[in-house]
């Protein structure tokens, strides 16, 4: 993330900080690349995976998504570099920042176009670059349009949750909580609302994060104000300068204490257990759910499952992947990549468990050497369908 | 008004039983040669989705096939040296386990935080993604493999000692078989059982007393029977009272003596034999003994002054005066069990206002030490005092009768217009009778013993 910052800095400033633009020149170096598929998108599932398919010892067993063919995955982070190559004798393009971004670059992959990133500190002179044969799985914290004609097949990862994270002057209710038609209030810049919680900047994601979009869909839903979008916020942003400010998602560690922000519940218990790096900075994680806080605990920290099945905070999480390549009856079918999808395969990317979230009374418990343990360390549940949906 | 506070300490042990049942039992791991026979460091048993897998088992490539050290405990760790720096999954050829270069597969595993213990390592051979010809090579191939854990050291080069189970591997599909670990035979159960139960008591007293006898069960048959010990091992056996061995008990019966009365039992089987690692069982612990008697033990009384005023009126009693309540005895079929009530000094200097006093004791119940919620009522313990030494206007308190015992109960007074030149001793008896449903233990009272100014 903050290397994001830093290139995005010096974009703006162009020549006139021309040190710190070489500066960053190693880090547009050659990073390694996949063994095998590449994984980009969302940046809340973005720890999870990578822990996952880099190996991880955080239950104590040693725990690594590999293929069946005993090679080794990558997955690159929604931020850092500008851009990024996944495999070998590819070529660079644009890293995809978040959920939507990254179906859209697998789209283009599928479909054999160009990506442009829909990031704005993205590397312009990579705009409208080739990407098939670079990307094979994408992240997503938003689960898609659903369609039967849809280009990709989606995989539910774990069940996450959407909160957010306020700063130490902010004054929620009980549990942290603000209502969702409040929260709508305070990101419509109405100034008693703001004034009423200590609020002076609502804080929205980058443009393209699953986070963003699932945020402001579901307070529309939640507080029934159906005038409540993203064009809406960002007319805000725009027009009512010094209310709605862009941030980059779940980095709360440069949050201000009159500031408020969406985070996912996932992220936060991560960063709060260890298991992340921790970008939660001086804030507290809120609840949009009247009657319940989304995490309990201090050491460490767990979701709370009231919180985590509510039909509007709650959500399942994904993975997405071109359905030719895991329909056994195409040509381009790939049993290997499917096999990383398995439901059962307790060690698979998607596995969580045999119970779907509906059915549990208390917080699960995992064998420590499966996916599914790695997930709830990581403040993931199992979601609440094992899914196989085709999305667009 | 000034008063003068003694508290004293009423311990009284009481062991009578109640509770009945007690016979659980205990489990070990296998046993197994501590250095295996194929050249493995030490054991390596294999788990299937949560269970453990016999060697009979056949396995699919892509497994999900956990390492631990136990066959009861999947989280039982595989123990690397302390100079070990990381660990990893291995598959190699028989004879090339310690040769990492020679190693046919492998993958990086990591230590639980802090230890150089592997826990749940998965040896699935498809996640080993190291290694020369490589893992998809030998699932082509097939054939005979050690598959394991291996400590390193030296950024991983020097392999410092590795855990394999020998692996045969059908060409082309990858199904695998492990062979057996070198010794492994059903665990056996230890447990603790009773005979000669003693006829005193009803069945609700059904739990082992001083003079049963009781049986070390090696699953069910006492001491064991062959095919229960495992071939070629030998058992002994240690009884423990409290936790602390009980000499000379070393037999598979074992007496329970008065010593015992109110300790729980365990017997620790240890099976041995020379090379091999030693497996030590112990079995759940007995409800504590019970004594013969119903009541029968122990009043301890101990007093400490905690505040005598300014000297004109004080109160004392001997640092770690004691009584013992026993010769317990049935009447009317209740335990009956008497002592002394220690030395009350009670020294009045007011040689001119000559108030006069009174010396009165409160109580609170008695409450098991292991269980404070069951108490017997003070008004159990009956009080006679007495007095001796400067006696003019002292009166001794009325005799109370154990069960109606009432507090504040007056053990003496002295009227008003006297003036006594020595102190004035107030003793006398104590009678506790138990009621017949009280469980035994040690039950403890206080006893706060004050003296007013008239």
């Amino acid at each position: 993330m903050l290397n994001k910052k830093v290139a995005a800095i010096a974009a703006a400033s162009g020549m006139t900080i021309a040190g710190l633009a070489l500066g960053i020149t190693p880090a547009k170096a050659f990073d390694p690349v996949s063994n095998s598929y590449a994984i980009v998108g969302s940046d809340t599932l973005e720890d999870a995976v990578g822990a996952l398919v880099n190996g991880t010892s955080v239950t104590d067993s040693s725990v690594r998504v590999t293929t069946s063919d005993s090679s080794t995955l990558a997955s690159w982070d929604a931020t850092g570099s500008t851009s990024i190559i996944t495999k070998p004798y590819t070529t660079r393009f644009q890293r995809p920042n978040g959920s939507g971004d990254g179906r859209t670059a697998l789209k283009a992959a599928i479909a054999g176009t160009n990506y442009t990133s829909s990031f704005s500190g993205r590397d312009a002179s990579l705009d409208a670059t080739p990407v098939a044969g670079k990307i094979d799985i994408v992240r997503g914290s938003s689960g898609g349009t659903i369609s039967g004609s849809g280009v990709m097949q989606r995989y539910t990862f774990g069940r996450d949750a959407i909160a957010f994270a306020y700063g130490a002057s902010v004054t929620p209710g009980a549990n942290g909580y603000i209502s969702p038609a409040d929260v709508v209030k305070m990101y419509q810049c109405d100034s008693a609302t703001l004034s009423a919680y200590g609020v002076t900047h609502p804080v929205i994601p980058q443009a393209g994060s699953g986070t963003r979009s699932d945020f402001i869909s579901k307070l529309a839903t939640a507080s029934g104000d159906s005038s409540f979008t993203d064009a809406q916020v960002i007319t805000h942003y725009t027009t009512n300068s010094g209310c709605v400010s862009i941030g980059q998602e779940h980095d709360a560690s440069t949050l201000g204490a009159t500031e408020i922000m969406p985070m996912s519940a996932s992220r936060w218990i991560a960063m709060k257990n260890g298991a992340s790096y921790n970008r939660a900075g001086s804030a507290t994680l809120g609840s949009l759910v009247s009657g319940t806080a989304a995490t309990s605990g201090t050491a460490p920290v767990l979701p709370v499952l009231a919180y985590y099945k509510d039909s509007t905070w709650g959500r399942d999480t994904y993975l997405f992947v071109d359905k030719n390549r895991v329909d056994s009856t195409n040509g381009s079918y790939d049993a290997v990549l499917k096999a990383l999808f398995s439901y059962t395969d307790e060690t698979s990317l998607t596995y969580q468990g045999d119970t779907v979230l509906g059915s549990l009374s208390s917080l699960p418990t995992f064998g420590a050497y499966t996916s599914a343990a790695v997930k709830l360390k990581f403040g993931f549940l199992p979601a609440s369908v094992k899914d196989t949906q085709l999305v667009n | 008004m000034k008063k003068s506070i003694a508290r004293v300490a009423v311990v009284a042990t009481v062991v009578v039983g109640l509770v009945a049942g007690f016979a659980t039992t205990a489990s070990a791991t296998t046993g197994t040669k501590a250095t295996q026979a194929n050249g493995s460091y030490g054991p390596v048993h294999l788990f299937l989705t949560g269970s453990y897998a016999t060697p009979s088992t056949s396995f699919a490539w892509n497994d999900n096939v956990i390492a631990a050290g136990s066959t009861s405990d999947i989280t039982s760790v595989i123990a690397c040296p302390v100079g070990s720096t990381s660990a990893a999954t291995f598959l190699a050829a028989r004879g090339s386990e310690n040769t990492k270069s020679s190693w046919s597969a492998y993958a990086p595993s990591s230590f639980v935080g802090g230890t150089q213990n592997v826990s749940q390592a998965n040896l699935k051979p498809a996640g080993l993604t190291s290694g020369t010809p490589g893992a998809s090579a030998v699932k082509t191939a097939g054939g005979s493999y050690s598959l394991g854990v291996a400590c390193l050291s030296n950024s991983g080069a020097t392999v410092d000692r590795t855990y394999y189970r020998y692996v045969t591997i059908t060409a082309s599909t990858g199904a695998w078989t492990a062979a057996a670990t070198d010794y492994s035979y059903p665990t056996p159960s230890i447990t603790v059982t009773q005979s000669n139960a003693n006829a005193i008591h009803s069945p609700a007293f059904a739990q082992p007393h001083t003079s049963d006898v009781l049986n070390a069960q090696i699953n069910s048959v006492t001491g064991g029977s062959a095919s229960d010990i495992p071939a070629g091992f030998d058992v002994a056996f240690q009884w423990y009272a409290n936790g602390s061995a009980i000499s000379s008990a070393t037999g598979s019966t074992y007496t329970t003596v008065a010593n015992d009365a109110g300790k729980v039992i365990t017997v620790k089987a240890t099976y041995t034999r020379s090379g091999y690692t030693d497996v030590v069982q112990t079995s759940a612990a007995t409800a504590a003994i019970e004594g013969d008697a119903v009541v029968a033990g122990d009043v301890t009384v101990n007093a400490t002054v905690l505040d005598a005023t300014n000297g004109q009126l004080s109160l004392s009693v001997a640092t770690n005066a004691t009584a013992n309540l026993s010769s317990a005895s049935l009447v009317a079929n209740f335990s009956t069990s008497t002592g002394s009530l220690p030395d009350l000094t009670v020294t009045d200097g007011r040689v001119v206002s000559q108030d006069g006093w009174d010396l009165k004791a409160s109580a609170t119940s008695f409450a098991k030490s292991n269980d404070s919620s069951i108490t017997i009522p003070a008004a159990q313990l009956g009080i006679a005092p007495a007095i001796s030494g400067s006696t003019t206007g002292v009166t001794a308190g009325t005799a109370s009768t154990a069960g109606s015992t009432t507090y504040p109960y007056t053990l003496a007074s002295q009227s008003a217009g006297h003036t006594l030149g020595d102190p004035t001793v107030v003793n006398g008896t104590l009678t506790f009778v138990a009621p017949q449903n009280k469980p035994g233990g040690t039950y403890t009272s206080t006893l706060t013993v004050t003296v007013y100014s008239k």
